[in-house]
């Protein structure tokens, strides 16, 4: 008996729509672009969702979908709905993993279903999650966040997306329970689905079409394979792979198994293993030339960056470029190869945010490793003389860079 | 104030197109003329409507004849300079200090003379508001609210900086005393009918440059307490308050550029100070306590800023020391809730004592004053200790 049944499929399109001067649109304005969507077309249940402290951003809400050819009318029909009531209203629409002059976190979640056990769901999630980073390298698209610029092509996972796609707790399925904002995040108490949220908020409407196809093809293949939970350093290979996808996007080596994998090779074989036959796709276009050459949205949004070199000019540059004919498709056509990275030891990137007396509770903020595994590498920087731990009743403990 | 400047295309020229790396890139001239810009302020005279020449290297999207677009800082500047009528300049022989009046009459420049560093440079950042200037002093009417005064435009008079809404009267003067490396802060506020009067002071660092050097120590009689900033991933805040400053005063230290600000007031009137530790930077703020006006009480309150180069703290006491940019003497400063009597200070690796006299100053209490002869060479001097009576 199948897992899914039957088989449906969404997409939770985060974006922006702003004012001629980049700052955030009136919340009416958002709401009545929202409400105009969700009229417009049968099924879609797009809305509002909080940016903290700022206002709202648009959630573009696929209906229930069951094919590509649906997805692929509903991107398109909910796009043409954005830009004609943005055309009216006089508001400029990004659609991007952040607004590169603010930097905060704007998502593409895909949601995949039916599913109604908890416990099943839990299993599927568990055995999915090793691949989250996959998914992240694959949607990599905020490398310039405020006043942060192309260190890392997915700024938003390194900040876990404002903390809205944080690790996923692994947790036994029977004692399982709701979680917010993991990364795999089971949704079967509210909906019938398992919600992947690592994905950046996308520029290129063909990118997001084939990304809800591939996350749900590939989830669908793995409710057929035997459902294991990952072992110790399973999880802990995720962690750190999530991190290196975050910096490095599709050039990244990932551990997997304990040994060195360019991502992009992983990505290869998840793409052959995805059961698009069950959503009636033979297989995909950008995905495939993006994994052969390992170029993401974001080393693409780099390049653009660099004609202007400021963040604010190159906001309205974005939102103008990406307003015509998927100007992310055509370049990929003809983009070069990028090299694969070398992996940068983890320990590396938790000594870079010790300085003096900084909080236990910082550096877990930093990967959101479980406190064991945490603990393996501030005393292996203890032993090695870079760093030194002070234990203060008040603050607990605290490390200082020697 | 003026970030950007935004602009409509009125002319396009291609001057060539090229590929690189596989791209197709166009080189255009374009003709721009100003409308509008980031933040919304009034612009310079003369600005809108002016037209330019800017260059462009284009990838994919060729601006159209009526296009908006976002002019970079650099062609902004082509523009306009930096809009210096907007903002007033005291100084004295420590310090220099700027006053941006559309920003709240803010301070948003204090700078230590003889380092020639700025305790703040307000940047731009995205509230619920809009774009607003994160950085400097603030004025507040709320304990939450950051942002209650944060762009309102005061009007300066001879009796100073005057922001009324309502009923409600500000009236702030500022002013830098010529022995002193500080700046004063004097407020008179009336409300016009019965009412409960929150006040307080926003001082806020913004994110660029802050680190874990960056630092606010608390002397609480008992204790001393301290709070390291680093900018933390998540988006939410965490706020520690601290009552009972029996010193009627706080010092921030930028350990990497040398440079204190020490804070005082009427260690009576203080009811609280926030450090707010948050991704755009580090805020600390002085509530005094609540006052309860009629429509006749006019509320009063001084705060004075100190800027100094070294400085020392421990459980009772916070001290600084500056530098005097033109004879060199060096001039101590004590705020303590017990009487001290002596200073101890390294100049050259020896140590120095130094009586301290008392100094008092109306709304703010006493400080506690010692003068050093003329350095003449460039010396570090660093305050070692202090003995009570």
């Amino acid at each position: 008996m199948r897992k899914f049944s039957p088989i449906t499929f969404g997409y939770e399109w985060e974006c922006l729509l702003l004012k001629d001067d980049l700052s955030l649109a009136d919340e009416r304005d958002i709401r009545e672009v929202a409400n105009h969507v969700r009229a417009m077309i049968k099924g879609s249940e797009t809305g509002v969702d909080y940016i903290h402290m700022l206002g709202l951003m648009l959630e573009l809400r696929s209906p229930i979908l069951r094919n590509f050819a649906e997805l692929r009318e509903s991107t398109t029909t909910h796009i043409r709905a954005v830009y004609d009531e943005c055309n009216k209203r006089n508001l400029l629409f990004l659609s991007a993993g952040g607004h590169p002059a603010l930097g905060n976190a704007v998502g593409l979640h895909v949601h995949v279903g039916s599913i109604y056990s908890y416990t099943t769901a839990t299993k599927i999630a568990n055995s999915f999650m090793r691949y989250a980073p996959c998914f992240i390298a694959l949607a990599a698209n905020s490398p310039i966040y405020g006043d942060r610029i192309g260190e890392f092509k997915s700024y938003r996972i390194l900040t876990h997306a404002d903390f809205c796609s944080v690790t996923r707790l692994l947790m036994s399925p029977n004692l399982a329970q709701w979680h917010w904002g993991e990364d795999v995040c089971v949704k079967v108490d509210w909906h019938s689905t398992i919600e992947l949220r690592v994905g950046d908020g996308a520029s290129s409407i063909e990118f997001v079409t084939e990304y809800v196809a591939f996350v749900t093809a590939f989830m669908l293949r793995m409710a057929e394979e035997p459902l294991t939970q990952p072992t110790v350093s399973q999880y802990e290979e995720y962690l750190i792979n999530r991190w290196r996808a975050a910096k490095y996007g599709l050039q990244a080596t990932f551990d997997w198994d304990g040994h060195p994998v360019p991502v992009a090779d992983i990505l290869d074989d998840m793409l052959a293993m995805a059961r698009f036959d069950l959503i009636g796709v033979d297989g995909l276009k950008l995905i495939p030339r993006m994994v052969a050459t390992r170029q993401t949205q974001a080393d693409w949004q780099l390049m653009l960056y660099k004609t202007v070199n400021d963040t604010f000019a190159y906001t309205r540059m974005l939102i103008d470029t990406i307003k015509t004919d998927d100007p992310f498709t055509k370049y990929i056509e003809n983009a070069p190869t990028l090299p694969i990275c070398k992996p940068e030891p983890i320990e590396n990137y938790i000594l870079a945010n010790i300085e003096k007396e900084t909080p236990y509770g910082t550096l877990y903020d930093l990967l959101l490793m479980p406190y064991g595994m945490l603990d393996k590498y501030l005393n292996k920087l203890i032993k090695t003389g870079h760093i030194r731990m002070q234990c203060d009743p008040r603050y607990g403990k605290r490390f200082t860079r020697v | 104030m003026i970030q950007r400047l935004i602009a409509e295309v009125e002319d396009i020229q291609r001057l060539r197109e090229f590929n690189d790396g596989g791209v197709n890139i166009c080189e255009v001239k374009l003709k721009v003329r100003i409308i509008d810009s980031i933040l919304k302020t009034k612009l310079p005279r003369g600005t809108k409507g002016k037209t330019g020449i800017i260059v462009r290297k284009c990838i994919h999207h060729v601006p159209k004849l009526g296009d908006h677009i976002v002019l970079t800082e650099d062609e902004t500047r082509k523009f306009i300079k930096a809009d210096v009528a907007t903002r007033r300049v005291l100084q004295n022989r420590f310090v220099r200090v700027e006053i941006l009046e559309p920003l709240g009459a803010r301070i948003g420049s204090l700078a230590y003379k003889p380092r020639g560093m700025d305790i703040f440079t307000p940047r731009l950042d995205l509230q619920k508001a809009g774009w607003l200037y994160y950085g400097g002093i603030l004025d507040t009417l709320s304990f939450d609210d950051v942002t209650s005064l944060w762009n309102k435009g005061y009007k300066y008079t001879a009796k100073g900086y005057e922001y009324k809404k309502g009923k409600l009267k500000l009236l702030k003067h500022i002013s830098t005393p010529r022995a002193l490396p500080a700046v004063y802060m004097d407020y008179s506020i009336t409300v016009g009918y019965k009412r409960k009067l929150d006040f307080g002071h926003h001082i806020m660092l913004p994110r660029h440059g802050l680190g874990q050097h960056n630092i606010v120590f608390m002397p609480l009689g008992d204790r001393v307490e301290h709070l390291r900033y680093q900018r933390p991933l998540a988006p939410w805040t965490r706020l520690y308050d601290y009552s009972g400053l029996k010193a009627g005063g706080f010092i921030h230290v930028d350990e990497q550029r040398g440079i204190c600000l020490l804070c005082c007031a009427a260690a009576d009137k203080i009811e609280v100070v926030r450090i707010n530790l948050h991704q755009q930077g580090l805020t600390v703020t002085l509530m005094f306590k609540r006052n309860e006006l009629t429509p006749t009480t006019v509320a009063k309150y001084r705060v004075l800023y100190l800027v100094g180069e070294s400085f020392y703290v421990d459980r009772y006491a916070v001290a600084i020391i500056a530098r005097n940019l033109v004879d060199k003497k060096f001039i101590s400063i004590v705020r303590s809730g017990k009487t001290p009597l002596y200073l101890y200070l390294s100049v050259h690796g020896r140590d120095i004592k130094l009586k301290l006299s008392q100094k008092t100053l109306p709304g703010i209490g006493t400080l506690y004053v010692a003068e050093h002869k003329p350095m003449l060479m460039p010396t570090a001097v660093q305050i070692k200790g202090i003995t009570y009576a």
